[in-house]
């Protein structure tokens, strides 16, 4: 009941979208084109339920992102077969690193708590076998999505009290936590990228 | 009330290329031109807070952003081909605003196929 509940609301939003949409479209030949794409969006949201009840590892988003950097990456060739050179191969490149950082980025930011600062990639470049593979991988992030502090928010005194015996457990168990998450992200990027586990270096910044 | 500058802006672009237009035509090119840049950028900050709002909508909605930021993207292209095929247009250069508008077709429709490929393939997948 609750999925009927969920499409529904989804597809009339969708359509409310849509119609604001059109509104936005000049009146030109172009509104044909853009109709298309919107009746095939409608027909994905009408769908989408189906797919998942009759095949549940279903990723359309993937599926896109694949097709997408494939026709950049038969555009750029097309555009380099007729001469290459060593600029071009740099561009070539530094696209690629942007579409994976892109890519990354979504990533994280859809299956994590983080904000992304920045992701730092360096790939094979000589090797022509082993041509664009990560060698080495840095991500920094920040903690915590919205940092929920007011700017007059009361500063409670804190009292410090210096023996030895007494542990910081709450500290501990928040380090822990944040390592538990760090390695979660490591072992996904180390299996979806193919990248050895060491070669990829997470940083947390943490809010203060 | 914002729609009477731009009217304002639009009639008095139009008798001055009336008048001009007369002694010399490439000057009333250039006031049309600069007229639809001016026009055009009155409206961008309105057209960008209501991308915005529909952003937020989008948001809400319980479905792939890819999908909602693409319609937005081919919208965009729409526009400001459609923009620059217009100012052509009136310059008198159709041929140019004709490749314009095919740039822009052929661009839409890069945008297009990767959602029409994917969702091929799911249907060629689920269908037994």
């Amino acid at each position: 009941m609750n999925m009927l509940r969920e499409w529904i609301i989804t597809i009339t939003s969708v359509i409310i979208f849509i119609t604001f949409v059109e509104i936005l479209v000049p009146n030109s030949n172009n509104k044909r084109y853009v109709n298309v794409v919107v009746g095939i969006l409608i027909m994905i949201v009408i769908l989408n339920p189906l797919f998942h009840l009759l095949r549940q590892d279903i990723n359309l988003e993937e599926g896109i992102l694949k097709a997408s950097s494939e026709i950049e990456y038969r555009a750029m060739s097309n555009r380099m077969d007729s001469n290459m050179s060593v600029m071009q191969k740099e561009a070539v490149i530094e696209l690629y690193k942007t579409k994976l950082i892109d890519q990354m980025k979504h990533r994280l930011n859809s299956t994590t708590n983080y904000i992304v600062q920045d992701i730092k990639l360096e790939v094979e470049e000589t090797d022509e076998e082993k041509f664009g593979t990560i060698n080495k991988l840095d991500i920094v992030l920040q903690d915590s999505k919205k940092p929920e502090t007011p700017e007059t928010k009361h500063i409670e005194p804190v009292n410090i009290q210096v023996s030895i015996n007494k542990n910081n457990n709450t500290a501990e168990t928040h380090s822990i936590l944040l390592s538990n998450e760090e390695k979660e992200i490591r072992n996904s990027f180390s299996i979806y990228y193919d990248v050895p586990k060491e070669n990829i270096n997470i940083h947390i910044l943490k809010d203060k | 009330m914002e729609i009477f500058q731009i009217v304002a802006i639009g009639l008095v672009a139009a008798v001055l290329s009336v008048l001009i237009k007369n002694q010399k035509p490439e000057i009333g090119i250039y006031i049309g031109l600069v007229t639809g840049v001016i026009i055009f950028i009155f409206i961008a900050a309105k057209l960008q807070s209501v991308i915005e709002i529909l952003n937020q909508l989008a948001n809400k909605i319980n479905i792939d952003d890819i999908y909602l930021s693409t319609i937005l993207k081919i919208v965009g292209i729409a526009y400001v081909a459609e923009f620059g095929a217009q100012v052509c247009k009136d310059a008198g250069e159709g041929v140019i605003a004709s490749k314009i508008e095919f740039a822009g077709k052929i661009l839409i429709m890069v945008m297009a196929v990767p959602i029409l490929v994917s969702l091929m393939d799911l249907i060629i997948n689920i269908v037994p």
